[in-house]
């Protein structure tokens, strides 16, 4: 039972800390099971429920602020009745971006029911509309609809919503309709048809993170929704040990369809980040990034930094930085690519820095622009982004900041360099930003094991809340439909207890090793190992360290309570899935720019013969590494089609 | 850093306890009122102080990003 239920029923609240039950099992069998309680997991659990099944719901915490739940600030690439933009038009800019390894897949699906999901997401008790009119006569709104939008204010197909809204109104309509919520339960591995790598997939097992009693989940069809791996590379020198940006995200779905067989791809893709500890606030306080754009930036003495179009040529005016310049057709989100590329600061700023043509520190001059860009980036996007609203908006409110007429220092703008950091051969990488989901998917959303989907940010390169809601929605009803039809599933006893003993391993008492070294030492052997530059020798020490660790260091974990078994099992699958990085990174005999991959015994950067999806799975206990061609999805309109017969929405009535 | 409470407005509703997506807190059934279990692991979301009805909980970043309210003054933003 979950906490609004034992609430409601006992009029108590749970007690802590929790009984420990480690040796209660329950049972639980389903049509539908969803694991992950994100933003596509809370869809896909409505859209199954509204076929009549019976769905189960997993999430590590709880659903209702799960996935960027306390919220988030623009919902992109949507075709709407105030822009003329289409679903290739989104597919193309995320493309032209990423050298092709987008899932133009995911991204057509997306684009094609973007429009729908919002509204439909709107009738759930979302806020989409400036229905107060808190912006009228600003030149990012729609009179008529009350949309607003961001970015390109001529194109207008990225939204600006009240994401502080979105989670909540998601998890109520999951209770409305009946969807069995297991809040605190993680999901700890697939359950397959005779217990075998790469059969039909029959459920899943978990265990609750407070009481530590275990679920074993019988299941038609099951839908992965626990987002992709993350922050291999970094541990935190000081208190947390955890990532700050994705948290919650541990990579436990990657690694448990790896332990299942199920196919992988983009595995090896990274990007340089800062070095552990040294991290700003996610978003800033004052940039160029997205929840900042278009802020007008100054040095300290007040003289703007130039804005550049995508030819560099200076901007002149502030709505020139919200239009696409004549060279371009749109301008698409986080983009480089010229012909969609939003706009920025002069790209020599640093040198400019240094030769002292701008003075230190760089200033977000909020205060200097109109009210409604002003209004729209404080309170709008920096209130309703969940990284933001508290830690900076309110903080600064609460000191006395007022953004009409004060300036924000940018502490990520410091050498003029940007947040990203500069230095593209560092160990100190980064998982690769928006795009580093790695399960393949079909035309179906299902994956390569039978009985199996996907959705959000599980998917390959793919990425975005609006993404993740729209493709958990569509793998909702195909796993619903897969359901209806499919037998009964059967769960292989021996292989829930393997399972159970794995889970349960820990809890023995151990030698006192913090999960945390656990943490610090994978991520030290992906920095040595899987660094900026690579080769095969370097990354099969990796895989030797890997493995090390795997078999010296694990074993030694003891963790005194669930929740603490939470974080040593989470370490596991960070280790997991960084051996499935090196493998990928060992088969891709290349190097590629986008994929911020370099390989010293491979340096030619992105031969065409390379252009491809490198997979990787584990077959009978061994790696088996293959290839996609780039665009294996075909015809993205016949396709999609083809696939949807009976589906009618705004693009196709 | 962990959240700040103030638990002299705290009426023992529980939200903050379970709706953490890093199960920070615990529960002190006795006296009602929230504990910070896990204080190292708190990744300032927000998500206590969004659902906290009372306004008790105060959510702020790390003193390395140095922008406490206590700190943010004339030194480090300007009047335009």
């Amino acid at each position: 039972m979950n906490w609004e239920e034992y609430l409601a029923q006992t009029g108590e609240l749970m007690e802590w800390p929790y009984p420990v039950r480690y040796d209660v099992k329950n049972e639980v069998a389903v049509d539908v099971l969803v694991l992950g309680g994100g933003p596509a997991g809370c869809m896909a659990a409505i859209s199954a429920a509204k076929k009549g099944l019976k769905v189960a719901l997993l999430d590590k915490a709880n659903p209702k602020r799960s996935g960027g739940g306390s919220g988030f600030d623009h919902w992109l690439n949507t075709p709407n009745p105030c822009s003329k933009i289409t679903p290739e038009d989104c597919v193309a800019w995320e493309s032209a971006n990423n050298n092709g390894y987008s899932n133009s897949l995911s991204r057509y699906i997306a684009a094609r029911e973007a429009y729908d999901t919002l509204l439909e997401i709107e009738k759930m008790g979302a806020k989409i509309r400036d229905i107060e009119d808190e912006f009228k006569g600003a030149p990012f709104r729609d009179e008529k609809t009350k949309f607003l939008f961001c970015y390109d204010y001529e194109n207008r197909f990225h939204f600006r919503v009240w994401g502080t809204t979105f989670k909540p109104a998601l998890f109520n309509e999951c209770q409305r309709l009946g969807v069995q919520v297991f809040d605190r339960v993680v999901a700890t591995s697939l359950l397959t048809e005779g217990g075998k790598t790469g059969a039909r997939v029959v459920g899943a097992t978990g265990y609750n993170v407070r009481t530590g009693e275990f679920y074993v989940f019988k299941a038609k069809a099951t839908i992965n929704c626990m987002a992709a791996h993350m922050e291999q590379w970094s541990f935190s020198t000081e208190l947390t040990g955890i990532h700050q940006y994705y948290p919650n995200t541990t990579g436990d779905g990657p690694a448990i369809l790896w332990r299942a067989g199920a196919e992988l791809t983009n595995v090896e893709r990274s990007l340089p980040g800062s070095a552990p500890g040294y991290s700003y606030p996610a978003y800033g306080t004052g940039s160029q990034a997205n929840t900042w754009y278009p802020a007008t930036i100054v040095d300290a003495n007040g003289k703007e930094i130039p804005w550049i179009d995508s030819q560099g040529r200076i901007l002149k005016t502030l709505e020139e930085r919200t239009r696409p310049d004549p060279n371009q057709r749109f301008i698409g989100e986080r983009c480089s690519y010229p012909l969609y590329s939003r706009h920025e600061l002069i790209k020599d700023l640093n040198e400019r820095i240094i030769k002292g043509e701008y003075t230190l520190p760089l200033y977000a001059d909020l205060a200097s622009m109109p009210w409604y860009e002003r209004k729209v980036i404080w309170g709008l996007m920096v209130g309703q982004e969940g990284k933001t609203r508290i830690p900076v908006l309110l903080g600064y409110q609460q000191s006395g900041f007022d953004s009409s007429k004060d300036m924000l220092q940018s502490y990520s703008m410091l050498t003029g360099e940007g947040s990203r950091g500069s230095n593209r051969y560092s160990s100190f990488r980064r998982n690769g930003a928006g795009n580093r989901g790695e399960t393949v998917v079909d035309w179906d959303m299902k994956t390569t094991l039978d009985g199996l989907y996907a959705a959000g940010d599980a998917l390959f390169a793919g990425n975005y809340y609006g993404h993740a809601c729209i493709t958990g929605r569509y793998a909702g009803r195909k796993a619903a439909d897969y359901a209806l039809k499919t037998g009964e599933p059967v769960i292989d006893r021996k292989q829930v207890d393997r399972e159970k003993a794995r889970v349960y391993a820990p809890t023995k008492p151990g030698t006192g090793v913090d999960w945390k070294e656990l943490r610090n030492v994978g991520a030290r052997a992906m920095q040595n190992y899987c660094g900026g530059i690579k080769n095969e020798g370097l990354l099969k020490i990796g895989l030797k360290w890997l493995k090390d660790i795997e078999e010296s260091v694990y074993p030694e974990m003891h963790a005194s309570n669930p929740h603490i078994l939470l974080r040593v099992l989470e370490s596991y699958n960070m280790i997991t899935c960084d051996q499935a990085i090196i493998h990928a990174s060992l088969a891709r005999k290349a190097s590629n720019a986008i994929y911020g991959f370099y390989r010293q015994d491979y340096p030619a950067m992105d031969p065409p013969e390379w252009h491809k999806w490198i997979t990787v799975k584990l077959v009978k206990g061994t790696v088996k590494t293959g290839e996609l061609p780039i665009d294996f999805w075909g015809k993205l309109q016949e396709n999609y089609e083809a696939h949807n017969k009976d589906y009618k929405g705004y693009l196709k009535k | 850093m962990p959240p700040r409470i103030d638990f002299e407005k705290c009426d023992g509703c529980g939200r903050c306890y379970a709706y953490c997506p890093q199960d920070v807190y615990g529960w002190d059934r006795g006296k009602k009122i929230p504990t910070i279990s896990y204080p190292a692991e708190c990744t300032e979301c927000g998500t206590c102080e969004l659902e906290c009805h009372m306004l008790c909980v105060d959510v702020y970043l790390p003193y390395r990003y140095y922008n406490q309210p206590k700190f943010i003054d004339k030194k480090y933003y300007v009047k335009a």
